[in-house]
């Protein structure tokens, strides 16, 4: 399954090729299983913000203390 | 990270990522360059199962985001000022992952994997905020059959629990590969 698999040949595309289709919605179960994700500097795009990492980088608590962001 | 589209090479920079950062369980939508994110729903780790429902939909000119836990609505954003149809014109082949994200380029590889379970993965072409209650039917989604989805992927339920392939009960016919390490877990 690819991007255009997804967006670009399918009905949730929202154009010319599919004008009728104004929205999209996904839905889904989790249980998280109780460990952290693994931060990363690459705001906003992954799962933490560069200041969050710098944040948990300087939590003592954090597995990932006295990390740059940039290790992180 | 619990779902990721992305494009993100040679100028595209069309995706969607649902993730959890700090606590919190967040949507991140960018299209031609505007950005958009949605965060809400804070709960600690390990406290049960939930179900989540995002819908994104236009609305003259800005997409409206909504996120719905266990069928209540507890985020949304209504002043993104993007367009459903700048979806769609990526040229770059990234495939999307169900529990991890793609590094964004031709070699697809997958990374920030999800710490949990994830179960009943539905993509639906329509706006389903009003069946928000009726799909969480109490944290045992049924039968999604009715919401014609164009991915449906029921994590081991339509593969006698087994194996290394997620079958797809919607139109799209993409059945999953796991990786990294992923199984089938009954919870």
């Amino acid at each position: 399954m690819e991007w255009d698999d997804l967006i670009q040949d399918h009905p949730i595309r929202y154009n010319d090729k599919n004008p009728d289709i104004q929205a999209v919605a996904t839905s889904f179960m989790v249980k998280y299983d109780g460990r952290k994700p693994k931060p990363s500097c690459l705001a906003p795009y992954t799962d933490y913000s560069y200041a969050e990492a710098g944040a948990i980088a300087a939590d003592p608590t954090s597995p990932w203390h006295q990390a740059t962001p940039n290790d992180l | 990270m619990i779902f990721a589209a992305d494009s993100q090479v040679g100028g595209d920079n069309n995706r969607v990522n649902i993730y959890r950062a700090v606590g919190e369980t967040r949507m991140f939508m960018t299209a031609e360059g505007t950005a958009s994110t949605i965060n809400g729903w804070t709960h600690g780790p390990g406290t049960g199962k939930h179900h989540y429902l995002f819908v994104f939909r236009q609305d003259g000119a800005d997409v409206d985001q909504e996120m719905y836990v266990n069928g209540t609505l507890r985020a949304s954003n209504t002043t993104s000022t993007m367009d459903m149809s700048d979806y769609g014109t990526s040229t770059q082949k990234a495939k999307p992952y169900i529990g991890a994200r793609n590094t964004g380029d031709a070699s697809n590889t997958a990374e920030f994997f999800f710490n949990g379970n994830i179960d009943d993965f539905m993509i639906v072409g329509s706006d389903l905020s009003a069946s928000a209650s009726a799909i969480y039917n109490s944290g045992t989604p049924g039968d999604l059959s009715s919401y014609s989805p164009y991915g449906w992927w029921r994590m081991g339920d339509d593969d006698g629990g087994t194996g290394s392939t997620i079958t797809d009960k919607g139109s799209g016919g993409n059945n999953l590969s796991l990786q990294g390490g992923a199984a089938i877990q009954a919870v």
